[in-house]
């Protein structure tokens, strides 16, 4: 039970700092949606685990967070990515796509073909 | 990172408020923007805000984790339990005091006494690598100390030690701009300083080349104390002149603070080469006498020697020197053992002592510890249905655990604090006390990290005794019929409480029989036969080879102070001695008796021996049994002559009639004959077994150390006026020392019996204190928990006796359970305290009975009076209201 949480959690928080790369600075809910809609709603936030990961990523110095007015004009905290948050994203993903590669090697059809 | 982000949460500790209103706001605009999006696809207003909140995962739920992850839920949680504790804790003050103050003097008592062990066991001399340093001891005799010329040997000739000083301890007139003074000093070896690798704080140590022409070298070192005390810490006193016994001596160092020397009990206050030992003890030179053994010996192991190759190859030495010298070495063997405590003889005395202490002391808090068990658990009842409630709405185990020792933790903490003041006190008033001799008998001792640590860990201990019984009879709680409240509770079950109780009952019994036997036994050491009047007599000591008197001179004093005593009002008779019996200064020779085979070495018997004058049996009312006393006739050119005491007689004369018989003090030399025997006393103990003791005159073997001794119809100040008044009308210079009641000298032959009585006294008195309380809080909470019950069994007949029975049969079970386990014990542990008894046997029948009898009252009071309560309610309007 606990390793499921933990790769899902980890799995979020690099999401969370893709997401922020690609759009720029942006508050706890547009970030929900945007992994929801990159992910064609195949994947269901639940927005409840999505604060407690974006504070330890704060904690972690990844991202840094500020009050700012959000499209809709309502006040919203703002999280935006530091530069210790794009050298690690880099990291991850670079990580990300080994560890990808290798497992893609295991499942690959290699006798049929 | 890891760090970053702890520092983050642990500064999230502090203003949580503010925190938690950010989280308010930051899910409120999510909330606000899921909700906007929701209308913009068409929801109706509160169907949005249902899907929002849905999609969320509950907003309270949401808070809680993000909390958690926020700060440190380990230490919040252990704060609000301090928080909830001391609050529960402040609401019963009573308890509250009564528990802080027990646990205080239960730890305190442990604390005080490891205080003392840490400073005389446990704690480094402050040399160089103190654990290379040994003492040499040396068999035969009461003390581990040599000859000079078998200390020059020793240190020459072996192969292991890479040092070896020698030092004697001796009190010296020490004469300043600011008065003369008796201190106590050493006299060491000039490789003293060198041997330990201690230098001066200023100026410097005595050198080897201090120490090479005998009377040659008149320089001192003083100690950092002496320099403040006795020079008021003026710095210009190095290369200063001071007078010692008269003499012009230079001091050249100052030892720095905290040294001691290398005794942990004995601190003297200057140290003097051992080539000036002839001017020091004045009229007796005795450093090139292979038959006087004076001085302690103090060697430094070569590296990597260890103690058993040490002692192998010193013996070696030993048997060359036996061989060498065979009238005086003979089956001399050499052991090595670390220094400090007069040599190492003092070491398993005072482990057998402080260890029997310390026992008792643990039995005190572990007695205190059980006694709060007791009520803690008798609380933990109480709180059943507030415990029940918790568990229903999801506290784990942990939870209540931790609620629970917090609480014991907290009365801990509050327990070391008092006990580490108490340590303190008891270290603060050692210090400023003083053994009644005239020796400067003081251990360091303080309370340092040591005994902060052994108090925390003691405290430590007590919370997790005292916390975690009660609470696990907490979480065993069965939920359901804790929280109706509906059990009626009767008495027909046992509790831990009950065995509680019977062990604490156990555990005083223990204590009680303790102190009873040590109280006994000083009844007994202050009515023991010394041999002597100590009441109505005063004394008061001059030292006349310390005052630079000659030989004929300081006979002269000895002679006209008696003659003028014995002619003042009042006055029954006068006598001079070199010293008393039951005083620390003892002196012994070798017995050689006329007729008898020549024993050699080691086997060759001693005396105990005084010089005195006639008239002294008459003063000091020791009985003479046959023969006669000293009188005019024993002159300085007559044969010596001596009266010895009953032991001396039977062990060393053998059968027949002691007077006329002769003996010498050395294998060669005159004869001494006996005149006449007196009756055995005691000398050095009171327990000690008889002593065979030889008396001298003091016309034909001169002492120039004098203790004046009057037996006086006076009250012993006017006595004491007088004396020092007659003093000072020969010679208004002299030092008077030691003027006090001979009844005084009581003082120090009783000390370990009025310590041991004093401290048992004191851990029986508390121990009687914890049963009564123990027994009362926990018996009147077993009655009002039965209330119901009791009631219940009166309206339907039960006889007020009925009730009373049926309480105290259940007393009376623990009663006898706890006194009867501790009476067993008591009767196994007791031989323990043997070595500190005197004249009472441990297992006395007398007094196990007197201990039971006075803890039954105890027990019976604790009970009567909740049992009393108990019964006058009346039924009816109880069995109403609960």
């Amino acid at each position: 039970m606990k390793e499921k949480a933990d790769v899902w959690q980890g799995t979020l928080a690099l999401m969370v700092l893709k997401t922020l790369e690609t759009m720029g600075p942006q508050h706890g809910y547009g970030i929900a949606r945007r992994i929801e809609q990159t992910s064609d709603d195949l994947l269901s936030v639940n927005y409840g685990t999505l604060y407690p990961a974006l504070l330890k990523l704060e904690q972690e110095g990844y991202i840094a967070s500020s009050w700012g007015m959000s499209d809709n004009n309502r006040k919203a905290k703002f999280y935006a990515l530091t530069r210790a948050g794009r050298t690690r994203l880099a990291r991850a993903a670079s990580e990300w796509e080994r560890t990808t590669d290798i497992i893609a090697r295991f499942f690959a059809p290699e006798g049929r073909s | 990172m890891r760090l970053r982000a702890l520092v983050v949460r642990v500064r999230a500790l502090f203003g949580r408020d503010r925190l938690d209103r950010e989280l308010a706001a930051e899910l409120e605009s999510h909330l606000a923007h899921h909700i906007d999006d929701n209308i913009r696809a068409g929801m109706p207003a509160d169907e949005a805000r249902r899907q929002a909140l849905v999609k969320l995962g509950g907003l309270a739920q949401a808070e809680a984790r993000y909390r958690e992850r926020r700060g440190i839920p380990f230490v919040e949680h252990l704060a609000s339990d301090v928080r909830y504790a001391a609050r529960a804790l402040a609401a019963m003050p009573g308890f509250t005091i009564v528990a802080i103050v027990t646990l205080g003097l239960g730890i305190g008592a442990n604390a005080a006494i490891f205080s003392v062990i840490d400073a005389v066991l446990l704690r480094s001399l402050p040399v160089d690598r103190p654990e290379r340093l040994v003492t040499v001891g040396r068999t035969g005799g009461e003390l581990p100390i040599h000859s000079y010329p078998d200390y020059r040997d020793i240190r020459d000739r072996n192969t292991v030690l890479a040092g070896l000083a020698a030092l004697r301890f001796s009190p010296v007139n020490l004469q300043t701009a600011r008065g003369a003074a008796r201190v106590w000093g050493t006299l060491a070896s000039g490789n003293y300083f060198d041997v330990l690798g201690v230098r001066a704080s200023a100026g410097r140590a005595l050198a080897p080349s201090d120490d090479i022409t005998p009377g040659g070298h008149p320089v001192a070192v003083v100690s950092d104390d002496a320099w403040r005390t006795r020079f008021a810490a003026d710095p210009a006193i190095v290369g200063s002149v001071v007078k010692i016994n008269g003499m012009a001596f230079t001091i050249v160092g100052i030892m720095p603070r905290g040294f001691r020397g290398t005794e942990r009990l004995f601190a003297p206050e200057i140290w003097i080469p051992m080539a000036m030992q002839a001017h020091v003890e004045s009229g007796n030179d005795w450093l090139e006498r292979r038959q006087t053994h004076n001085i302690f010996l103090l060697g430094r192991l070569r590296d990597g020697i260890g103690t058993a190759e040490a002692t192998a190859s010193l013996n070696v030495l030993a048997e060359a020197l036996g061989r060498e010298h065979p009238q005086l070495n003979e089956g001399m063997r050499l052991s090595v053992a670390p220094p400090g405590l007069v040599g190492n003889t003092l070491r398993g005395p005072f482990v057998g002592f402080s260890g029997a202490l310390i026992g008792v002391a643990g039995l005190v808090l572990l007695l205190t510890c059980t006694n709060l068990t007791g009520v803690l658990l008798a609380r933990s009842t109480d709180r059943r249905r507030d415990t029940a409630i918790r568990i229903a709405l999801g506290a784990s185990r942990g939870a209540l655990v931790r609620r629970s020792l917090v609480e014991s933790a907290l009365l801990a903490a509050g327990g070391a604090a008092a006990a580490l003041l108490l340590a303190r006190g008891f270290a603060i008033a050692l210090s400023r006390w003083r053994i009644p001799v005239d020796i400067p008998i003081t251990p360091d001792v303080s309370v340092d990290y040591r005994v902060l640590l052994f108090a925390l860990g003691l405290a430590a201990a007590a919370a997790a005794f005292t916390g975690l019984m009660p609470v696990t009879q907490e979480t065993r709680i069965d939920v359901v019929p804790a929280l109706k409240e509906d059990t009626i509770r009767c008495g027909g079950r046992w509790h831990l409480r009950d065995a509680i109780i019977a062990l604490q009952i156990a555990m005083s019994t223990v204590l009680l029989i303790g102190s009873l036997l040590v109280t006994r036994s000083l009844q007994h050491a202050s009515q023991v036969d010394v041999g002597f009047n100590p009441d109505g007599a005063v004394m008061a000591q001059v030292d006349l080879g310390l005052e630079r008197y000659s030989q004929t001179r300081a006979r002269d004093f000895q002679r006209e102070i008696v003659e003028r005593l014995s002619t003042q009002p009042g006055v029954e008779s006068a006598a001079v001695a070199n010293a008393l019996p039951l005083s620390i200064d003892v002196s012994t020779h070798s017995v050689y008796v006329e007729g008898k085979p020549q024993p050699r070495g080691t086997s060759v018997p001693s005396t105990i021996y005084y010089q005195v004058s006639p008239g002294f049996f008459r003063t000091f009312q020791m009985r003479l049994i046959t023969g006669r006393d000293f009188d005019a006739s024993d002159l300085r050119d007559r044969p010596r002559v001596a009266i010895v005491n009953q032991a001396f007689a039977a062990r060393l004369l053998g059968t027949g009639d002691a007077v006329g018989k002769r003996f010498r003090s050395g294998p060669n030399g005159a004869w001494t004959e006996v005149i006449g025997v007196v009756q055995d006393g005691k000398y050095q103990t009171l327990a000690e077994e008889p002593t065979p003791v030889a008396f001298y005159s003091n016309v034909q073997w001169y002492n120039p150390s004098t203790c004046i001794l009057v037996r006086t119809s006076l009250g012993p100040s006017d006595a004491l006026d007088g004396l020092r008044e007659t003093i000072r009308a020969i010679d208004p210079s002299l030092s008077i020392f030691q003027d006090r009641p001979v009844a005084s000298l009581m003082a120090l032959p009783l000390l370990p019996a009025r310590l041991a009585a004093g401290l048992f006294g004191v851990f029986g008195a508390l121990a009687i204190v914890l049963v009564l309380v123990g027994t009362y809080s926990v018996m009147s909470y077993g009655i009002a928990q039965r209330t119901r019950e009791i009631c219940i069994r009166l309206a339907i007949g039960a006889s007020a006796i009925d009730i009373v029975r049926l309480v105290i049969r259940r007393a009376a079970i623990i009663w006898i359970a706890g006194v009867g386990l501790g009476g067993a014990a008591a009767l196994a542990a007791a031989p323990l305290l043997a070595p500190i008894l005197l004249g009472v046997r441990p297992r006395d029948p007398s007094i196990v009975a007197l201990a039971m009898g006075v803890l039954t009252a105890v027990i019976a009071a604790a009970c009567w009076l909740p049992a009393r309560r108990g019964l006058v309610n009346d039924p009816t309007t109880l069995l109403r209201r609960t």
